[in-house]
């Protein structure tokens, strides 16, 4: 029984971190108030890829933004009318359903950073937390 | 030559046992002042115009206040003040929580402390308003025995 508790207290607070999510930035993906686990072994032997939905650590690992990556290492990330570009290619988004026609300019990612958006492209930019993030920020992959 | 060794090593154990004495109670006192802070804003509703001289009184007289994202830093108490007796209605519908908060003490009247401040709506909040998240670089200073909140520095996370 004890030995139970011991690998449960590991597994849940360093390899499967329990979150709730709060918002509305990834909708429809993940709705407000919903629980789910971040693996953070998930990046032990991988890079994150695109596509891939993480958790950001804020100050600490107790409270964390919950983002997909849209853009990897050294390319190059735009916005034109709502929709991402990267290295100048249209990125197709099946998750996004509701888009407003956002505009940001060009960025050129360092080799550590990568380009993070919430699925929610309905709301207001000034409202959506989006952007450059440095690798050693990301936690984990949000496994649901 | 023995003799200045072992004052050496007593002085080495001396500092050591003074830290461990000193330091951990220091931190305990920044980590007081950071949830009375907290709880001074939760509780600001009530008493109007005397809440924002309450929570001011956690910060010294010039203390600087940088949100980032372009605004004006805040510099000093009583423009501080200001700024909360304007803003009242609207941070009267949130509370605010600090999490993740590390305190680094750099000597002993100053300390930097990194955390992540948790903005979470009242019941009387609009509908629409949100949880929100910042991370945070405070540094502290002990005025007269009392740490205090001297610089606050938004970092910008996703950026």
């Amino acid at each position: 029984m004890l030995v139970l508790a011991g690998l449960s207290v590991v597994t849940f607070k360093w390899v499967l971190i329990p979150i709730r999510t709060e918002g509305v930035s990834m909708l429809p993906t993940y709705r407000s108030d919903t629980f789910n686990l971040v693996n953070r072994l998930s990046y032990v032997r991988a890079s994150p890829r695109r596509g891939d939905v993480v958790a950001i650590r804020l100050a600490g690992p107790n409270v964390v933004y919950v983002k997909r990556i849209v853009g990897l290492p050294g390319e190059r990330v735009a916005i034109v009318g709502g929709q991402v570009h990267v290295n100048g290619e249209v990125m197709l988004e099946p998750y996004v359903k509701h888009r407003r026609p956002w505009d940001v300019g060009e960025v050129t990612l360092a080799p550590d950073e990568y380009f993070v958006m919430g699925d929610n492209r309905g709301m207001s930019p000034g409202e959506h937390d989006f952007g450059r993030v440095d690798g050693w920020r990301i936690l984990g992959r949000v496994m649901f | 030559m023995s003799g200045r060794l072992a004052g050496v090593l007593v002085a080495v154990v001396g500092l050591a046992a003074a830290a461990w004495y000193f330091w951990p109670g220091e931190k305990a006192a920044i980590d007081r002042r950071l949830a009375a802070l907290s709880r001074d804003i939760d509780q600001q509703e009530a008493v109007g115009g005397l809440a924002a001289a309450r929570i001011a009184s956690h910060f010294t007289e010039d203390v600087v206040i940088d949100l980032g994202q372009g605004s004006v830093p805040v510099e000093g108490r009583d423009t501080l003040v200001g700024m909360l007796m304007r803003l009242e209605p609207r941070i009267a519908r949130y509370r605010v929580r600090f999490e993740d908060a590390t305190v680094r003490l750099r000597d002993a009247s100053t300390a930097e402390v990194t955390l992540t401040a948790e903005i979470v709506p009242r019941g009387s909040a609009p509908r629409d308003a949100e949880m929100d998240a910042r991370e945070f670089e405070v540094m502290f200073r002990k005025v007269d025995a009392d740490w205090l909140v001297a610089r606050v520095r938004a970092v910008e996370t996703i950026r």
